[in-house]
Order: structure tokens, then C-alpha cells, then sequence
């Protein structure tokens, strides 16, 4: 069953001279239990598509389409009934933790607030609470370093935190936006260990955006693949890894590190301005499967084999090479 | 003479008081020596909070240490005068883990990245406007960015602005902190591309602090692997890689997540044995890693083990000794 409906979202800002859309026609779904994987290049409009969801856009950003979740439109409800759903059943982990912690407040009573806000739970139940959650992020002294402030902390545990304030109320969406980028390895596995669990227990749903195709293989259920603001290619995991139909997703694939002391190869040229975009496939200058007809008209994002979405012309030919 | 010489640096923060009384010590690093080489990649691993940003500030002399000495071509670098300090301040760049504290929300990407070259007169100020679109260029980013604020970027390239910035004054080092965690795949293969190009052909060296093993084999000459802010082991890239001695290093490299792995979480979670979390507030007896060792024995948790040399490796563990 679904949870989260995004269906054809668009989103832009405007200003006095001008209008720039960043996100054009998005439509992704998130099941009850499930973990969507959202990856994309480098300014391709993952955050946007979370902020748009929690209802955090900055002030001069637009949003069309509608967001259901269960049966509400987000993009439409008041904002005390969104103010009372976020950071209780849909909660988010930001992708830079400084933007979302408070620098002058304990990280222990920004956690706390997470409960006294939701329950109305008292101070003290709440701070114990707390600690409790730093444990299971894995913050060693705990019971000590709840009385520190974020910049007392290292990179990994800010992150943590955030994940900690994220998870308190037992949310039943989370948007993990590149949470696990400043954890090494291990802790990194503990926190997606966490999350798992949680998702088992409460059949909690995730929309995990990150750029880590070893993480998008070991915790996602289905993939989105985003370009320039577009999804151009969502199927299940395994399809998404093992046999892309999109040469953008092909290119990701072939861009990681293998042998030493080669050159590594990155998708040739550079990301189109959303201003600027090119005719056609928004894709096609950078591709090396083009033909005369990808500069013409945009392709469709259709089905390439069951259940396997792509927005490619030559998507039903095996261009793939493994 | 090594480029740069670290030796037996400490830093440790004092706690303000509990409400249990005393305050404690937090051993943020702890008696780490090193040295890395011009026109070489030292890379510096390890678990979330073990010391690694906090080097990497007193590397660049943004801190002091609480002990120990740094030098730099052979000068003390907290010592050094006016002059030579300004010198070092051209030639050492860091770039930060966390790009959006590190720029200033009210300067227009232009000025960030010029300011520098400004300072120190590096470039005539006709050609600076030049100069910033190449770097953004180079960083996969659009010269018509320069007129942009930092909030209205993503994350990734914001990353990439502070990248642009550290290579604006064409320094012989740059302390990277995980400079390319926000990165999709195809960037970061393309900066890695620029880097080693730089590496090559201009002698830049890399301090490179990065959780993504693959990069850091692929990248770098020498990697130290550090726990509880201790040099834990020390070696050749490849080496470490092929053969890793400390058992900290062999989970670690055991625990990356690959792609079609489905299963790492629960078995590193197995792995890990770890019902209580190590702290650099209250340092464990004995070995650092003892409480968390596969391979511990009696000895572990009553002797200190040194840093030693063993078949090319530096390694603190009982086994080698
Ligand atoms: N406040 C803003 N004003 C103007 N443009 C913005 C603003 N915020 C984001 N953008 C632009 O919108 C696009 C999408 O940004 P978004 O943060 O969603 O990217 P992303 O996919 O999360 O990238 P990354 O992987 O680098 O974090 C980017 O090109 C960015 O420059
Ligand atoms: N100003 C400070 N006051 C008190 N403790 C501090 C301070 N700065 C850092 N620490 C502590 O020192 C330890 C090392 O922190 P550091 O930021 O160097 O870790 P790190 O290896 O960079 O971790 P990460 O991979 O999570 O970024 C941590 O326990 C941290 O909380
Ligand atoms: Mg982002
Ligand atoms: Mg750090």
C-alpha cells in the first residue's frame, strides 16, 4: 500500500525577472515499509523534492503537482496540521547537519524537544529519552555528552544526532537525506542496521537520497534515478544496478573507482543549467548512445521491461555491457 | 626532510564540570606522529569521532596543540614569524567536512573564491573574474554561478565551491576533509581526475581524510588508520589494503559496503561485539581496540601497546611484537 504519492511535481523559483524550474514533472511513490532510493547528480533537485515534501521550501521556491501522503495533500494543508505531522510521522535527517541543528542549544535538549513538543513529555523524561537515543546512534559517554553543544562534536556525531531526533517519535515516513556521509564504515553499518530494524518493527517507510550505490544496493527496495531535475529511469534495485536501461544511470555505474593508476572515466561534460537546457533529451549531449532524434524530442519515461520505467529512446536496446 | 613532520601531537578538550563534580579530560588525539612526503596523497582513516578533524585543524594551525610539534619544511609551525606564517598561509589550504558552516552566507560566490587571491596578490585584479570561472569550470560548476549567494546551491555544490576556493591560490597542500562526500559518482571521479592532474603536474600534496575506502585506495600513497585519536596502523596504500595487520583495520575494510552486498549492516553489527561504546572520556586500559577485538587476549587489556615497525608496517597491536 502506499504511503507517499508524489505525483508530477514541478518546482521553480521565481523572482522579479525571472522564472527557473529545477524540478519538472516528478512522480515517485513510497510503500508502507518500504525504502525508496532517490540518486541523482549533483544538483539534480533530490533536497528540493524532500524539502517540498516536509513543506520546507525557501521562500521564493514554488511547488506544483500534490504530495499525498496517506490520504493528504502536503503541498495543500494548513500549516498547523503540517507543523503537527513533521518531525512525528514524517521526519527528515538534512543533508548538512549545521543547517537543521542549533548551535547555541545541548544537543541533548534539542533532541528532548523532539518529545515535549509531540507528548508533551516532561524535561526530565525527556532528556533520559534522549540519552537513550544517543546510545543507540552510537555516541559513546552518553550520559556526558548530553550536555554538549553541536560544535563539541565531530562531523559523524552532529549527523547522528540528527538521526536521533529524526527517528524519537517513531516516524512513519523518513526522509534520510545523505544521511550516513560524515559515518565510517562501521558505524555507518550500525545506523542502517537501525534503520532496517525500524522499518521492521514498525514497517516504517524511507526516502533515502545518497550518492553511495554500495548503500542504494545493500538497504533500497526500488531506485529513482533523477537528471536535471527529471526521473529518467526507476525500477527495482537489482534492475537499477545490474542492468540499467538509461545511459546516465550506465555512466554513474562506470564513473566508480576500479584499478589503481587509471584515469577514471566521469560522464563527459557538464550538468545543462536548468536556464539552458538542451532540445530534446535533457541527456542527449552528454550521451554517447545519442542519435539525431534524442536532440529533438524528449522521451517519455516508458516502460523498457515489466515494472522497469525509462526516459530513453533506445531504452529497449541491450546498450548495457555486464 | 620530510615536508611535513608531525610529532607526538596531543589535544585534549577539558569538559566543563558535570553535576557529579569533576570534569573530565577528552583525549581528542593522543601522542600521533607522522610524516608525509611532497607530491604524495597521505590519507588518514577511521572511526566517526576519533580524532581526524581535529589533526587536520592543527594542521593547518587553526588550533593549538595541547603538546607535540608540527613542522613544515623543516620550520616549526608555531613558531613561525610574520613572513614565513603568511607563506604558509598561501601554500597550506584546508578544505572543511562541513562546507555550509565554512562559507559566508553573505558573500556572493565571487568574492569567496577572489578574496583569497586578493589578500595575496596573486593574480592582477583585471584578470580575477577570469580566474573564478575557470576554478568553478574545473569544479563542474557554470561561471554564471559567481553571482550566487551559498544558499541558493545544493549541497554537493557547495562542496565544490569550497574545493574551487582551496585550489584558487595554487597551494603545494591541501588538508581535504571529506571533500567529496556530497559528491555523485561522475563529479567525483571527475574531481579526483583534476586532483591527481594538480598532483602531477603542480607537486600538490593531500592530507586526504575521507570514510570512503575505495576513494582512498584509489587516491592515496600512505593511509593511517586511527581509533580513539591513536595512530592504530601505518603503511603503504596498497599494502594495507592487500594485507592489513591490525585487526581494526582488517573490520574495517571488511565492513565497506559494495554493491550487490545485501547483508553488511547485520553482520558488521554482529562483528562489532560491542555492548559498551568506547570513549575518549573515559580511554580503556590496555589496548584501545581491546573491548571490540576478535583476535584479544589476556595480555590486551593490561598492555599499553606501542606503535612498532613490522614488515613495513607501523602497527600498535600485541600480535606483531
Ligand atoms: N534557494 C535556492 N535558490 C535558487 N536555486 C536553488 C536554491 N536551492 C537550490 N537551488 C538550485 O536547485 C537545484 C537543485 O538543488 P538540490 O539541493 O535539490 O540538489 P541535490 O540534488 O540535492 O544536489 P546535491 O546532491 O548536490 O545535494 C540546484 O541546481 C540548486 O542550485
Ligand atoms: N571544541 C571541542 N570541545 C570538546 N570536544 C571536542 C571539541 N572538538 C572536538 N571534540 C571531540 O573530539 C573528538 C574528535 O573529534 P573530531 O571532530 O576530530 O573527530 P573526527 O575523526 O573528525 O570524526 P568524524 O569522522 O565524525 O568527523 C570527538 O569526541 C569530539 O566530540
Ligand atoms: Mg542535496
Ligand atoms: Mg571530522
Amino acid at each position: 500500500m502506499t504511503l507517499l504519492d508524489v505525483r508530477e511535481l514541478s518546482v521553480g523559483f521565481s523572482s522579479l525577472y525571472s522564472s527557473i524550474k529545477v524540478i519538472s514533472d516528478l512522480s515517485i511513490h513510497v510503500d508502507h515499509g518500504e525504502v525508496f532510493g532517490l540518486v541523482g547528480e549533483s544538483g539534480c533537485g533530490k533536497s528540493l523534492t524532500a524539502y517540498s515534501i516536509m513543506g520546507l521550501l525557501p521562500e521564493n521556491a514554488y511547488a506544483e503537482g500534490a504530495v499525498f501522503f496517506k490520504d493528504k495533500n502536503l503541498l495543500e494543508i494548513d500549516r498547523e496540521e503540517l507543523r503537527k505531522l513533521r518531525g512525528k510521522d514524517i521526519s527528515m535527517v538534512f543533508q548538512e547537519p549545521m543547517t537543521s541543528l542549533n548551535p547555541v542549544l545541548k544537543v541533548g535538549y534539542q533532541i528532548a524537544e523532539v518529545f515535549m513538543a509531540h507528548y508533551g513529555t516532561s524535561k526530565k523524561e525527556a532528556l533520559s529519552r534522549a540519552v537513550e537515543l544517543m546510545k543507540a546512534v552510537r555516541i559513546p559517554s552518553s550520559e556526558l555528552r548530553v550536555n554538549e553543544y553541536p560544535h563539541q562534536m565531530s562531523g559523524g556525531m552532529r549527523q547522528r544526532i540528527m538521526i536521533a531526533m529524526a527517528i524519537a517519535c517513531r516516524p512513519s515516513l523518513l526522509i534520510a537525506d545523505e544521511p550516513t556521509t560524515a559515518l565510517d564504515v562501521t558505524i555507518q553499518a550500525e545506523i542502517l542496521q537501525l534503520i532496517r530494524n525500524l522499518k521492521d518493527e514498525d514497517n516504517m517507510s524511507v526516502l533515502f537520497i545518497t550518492h553511495d550505490l554500495g548503500i542504494v544496493s545493500e538497504i533500497t527496495d526500488r531506485v529513482g534515478v533523477m537528471y536535471a531535475g527529471r526521473i529518467v529511469e526507476s525500477a527495482t534495485v537489482s534492475n537499477i544496478l545490474n542492468s540499467p536501461r538509461h545511459p546516465y544511470t550506465m555512466g554513474l555505474l562506470d564513473s566508480l573507482p576500479t584499478v589503481k593508476g587509471k584515469p577514471l572515466k566521469p560522464i563527459p561534460g557538464n550538468v545543462p543549467r536548468p536556464e539552458d537546457l538542451p532540445e530534446g533529451c535533457r541527456f542527449s549531449d552528454r550521451c554517447r548512445f545519442a542519435m539525431s532524434d534524442c536532440h529533438d524530442v524528449e522521451p517519455e519515461l516508458a516502460e523498457a521491461a515489466p515494472g522497469h520505467l525509462a526516459r530513453c529512446i533506445r531504452a529497449g536496446e541491450s546498450l548495457w555491457h555486464s | 626532510m620530510a615536508f611535513i613532520d608531525v610529532k607526538n601531537i596531543k589535544k585534549h578538550f577539558q569538559l566543563k564540570k558535570g553535576v557529579r563534580g569533576k570534569g573530565k579530560v577528552l583525549k581528542a588525539v593522543d601522542d600521533v606522529s607522522f610524516k608525509v612526503e611532497k607530491d604524495s596523497v597521505f590519507a588518514i582513516v577511521g572511526e566517526s569521532g576519533c580524532g581526524k578533524s581535529t589533526l587536520a585543524r592543527i594542521l593547518v594551525r587553526l588550533i593549538e596543540p595541547t603538546s607535540g610539534t608540527v613542522s613544515f619544511n623543516g620550520e616549526d609551525l608555531f613558531n613561525l614569524k610574520r613572513t614565513a606564517l603568511k607563506k604558509f598561509r598561501r601554500s597550506v589550504q584546508i578544505i572543511f567536512q562541513d562546507p555550509y558552516a565554512s562559507l559566508n552566507p553573505r558573500m556572493r560566490v565571487y568574492s569567496t573564491i577572489s578574496e583569497p587571491m586578493k589578500i595575496h596578490r596573486i593574480v592582477p585584479s583585471g584578470d580575477l573574474k577570469e580566474r573564478v570561472a575557470e576554478l568553478l569550470t574545473s569544479v563542474g560548476l557554470t561561471p554564471d554561478m559567481m553571482d550566487k549567494y551559498p544558499h541558493e546551491f545544493s549541497g554537493g555544490q557547495r562542496q565544490r565551491i569550497c574545493i574551487a576556493r582551496a585550489l584558487s591560490l595554487s597551494p603545494e597542500m591541501i588538508v581535504a576533509d571529506e571533500p567529496l562526500s556530497s559528491l555523485d559518482v561522475s563529479i567525483q571521479a571527475q574531481i579526483i581526475n583534476l586532483l591527481q592532474d594538480l598532483k602531477q603536474k603542480h607537486h600538490l600534496s593531500f592530507i586526504f581524510i575521507s570514510h570512503d575506502l575505495n576513494v582512498v585506495h584509489y587516491f592515496s600513497d600512505m593511509v593511517a588508520v586511527m581509533y580513539l585519536g591513536r595512530i592504530m596502523e601505518l603503511a603503504d596504500t596498497d599494502e594495507l589494503f592487500e594485507r592489513p595487520l591490525h585487526p581494526y583495520t582488517e573490520l574495517l575494510l571488511k565492513s565497506a559496503p559494495k554493491i550487490g552486498v545485501k547483508n553488511r549492516s547485520k553482520h558488521v553489527s554482529n562483528r562489532m561485539n560491542a555492548t559498551e561504546i568506547p570513549s575518549p572520556v573515559d580511554i580503556p586500559d590496555g589496548c584501545l581496540f581491546y573491548t571490540r577485538c576478535p583476535k584479544r587476549f589476556d595480555a590486551c587489556n593490561r598492555i599499553i601497546p606501542q606503535l612498532k615497525k613490522f614488515e613495513g608496517h607501523s602497527v600498535r597491536c600485541l600480535l606483531y611484537s
